[in-house]
């Protein structure tokens, strides 16, 4: 694995700048955002992702799971898999989601997973 | 009078004879993955490596590890798996594939089980993590430890803490009564001797006691 620097941003507005030093979020970039870790980590021990700066936003206050006023889900970045998964109105209104998250992966894989971009409206 | 070689290496454990050759030779070859971290007394200290080799871009970390603070001088790439064995030397917690899929490095973090190799020690600052050590003593043993021995739910061993500590972590999490839901909840965890239905005996055994 090759090193790099680890970066706790205070908030958002920080994790966003300490982001735009670099040049693209595209593949191979000089910086990744770590929430659960489960695909990065993984990818960079086998050198595909060799980012020189790791913001670690598990911090921040993203995880929550609200309903937005058209009807959709706005859904935390940090919020784990396996509670998105068990969140009530998931389980109501979004079943297949819930079962999906829960097959995709182990039941701890599931919990070391976290949400890294705002759902559309699925339902 | 024969000269028993062995005479002259009273306690000379295998652990003890890896780590003093593997730190040079094994890490120039392995740098991807050998451990790097190491203990330290103080937390940033200048004296910090006072009983280990200086590492390169250390940065200090705290973890509240089986209810003890351990403050840690750690290269940033120390995976929580790593961190646990090498730099706390806490071995009870096993490397099986290093990739997050066989279950043997599951650990809790606040109380929920995680892979602890798909996870970084620096991301659990301040956290409180479990491992098999913290579970229960020889004299006093994790039902979930009993119901393993009780029930024969393993074999070569390797798993063991893995399968217990997921198995443990199921026991707050929504599961279905019957055998299915709990082989379900436990596919995270491999078991290459196969001892799968006695595992399961063992974690249904807990659950009904409960």
């Amino acid at each position: 694995m090759h090193t790099f620097e680890f970066i706790r941003p205070a908030d958002a507005a920080a994790a966003v700048a300490a982001a735009a030093q670099a040049k693209t979020a595209q593949q191979g970039a000089d910086v990744r955002f770590v929430a659960g870790g489960t695909t990065l980590v993984d990818l960079m021990k086998l050198n595909v992702e060799t980012p020189a700066r790791l913001i670690d936003i598990n911090r921040l206050p993203l995880d929550k799971v609200e309903a937005t006023p058209d009807g959709g889900l706005k859904i935390g970045a940090t919020v784990r898999n396996s509670d998105l998964a068990h969140h009530p109105t998931v389980q109501r209104d979004y079943a297949v989601l819930s079962q999906a998250l829960l097959a995709g992966a182990s039941a701890q894989l599931v919990t070391n997973e976290k949400h890294s971009l705002e759902s559309p409206t699925a339902k | 009078m024969r000269d028993d070689p062995h005479a002259r290496l009273p306690n000379f454990t295998r652990r003890a004879f890896l780590s003093t050759t593997g730190s040079s030779a094994a890490a120039a070859a392995i740098a991807g993955c050998a451990p790097t971290s190491h203990r330290t007394a103080e937390r940033g200290s200048p004296g910090a490596a006072a009983d280990g080799p200086m590492i390169e871009g250390a940065v200090p970390v705290t973890l509240r590890i089986n209810g003890k603070e351990q403050r840690l001088l750690v290269d940033p790439r120390t995976t929580l798996l790593d961190c646990v064995r090498e730099t706390l030397a806490l071995t009870g917690t096993k490397k099986g594939c290093d990739h997050g899929q066989c279950g043997a490095c599951t650990v809790h973090v606040k109380g929920r089980r995680v892979n602890s190799c798909l996870s970084l020690a620096l991301m659990h600052d301040g956290e409180e993590i479990t491992t098999i050590e913290g579970l229960g003593t020889p004299d006093a043993l994790h039902p979930m430890q009993a119901a393993f021995i009780a029930r024969d739910g393993y074999q070569c061993g390797y798993c063991t803490s893995g399968q217990i500590m997921s198995a443990v972590a199921l026991l707050k999490e929504p599961c279905g009564p019957d055998d299915a839901a709990v082989k379900e909840l436990m596919s995270g965890n491999i078991c290459r001797c196969g001892a799968y239905a006695h595992i399961v005996a063992a974690i249904q055994q807990v659950r009904k006691n409960s």
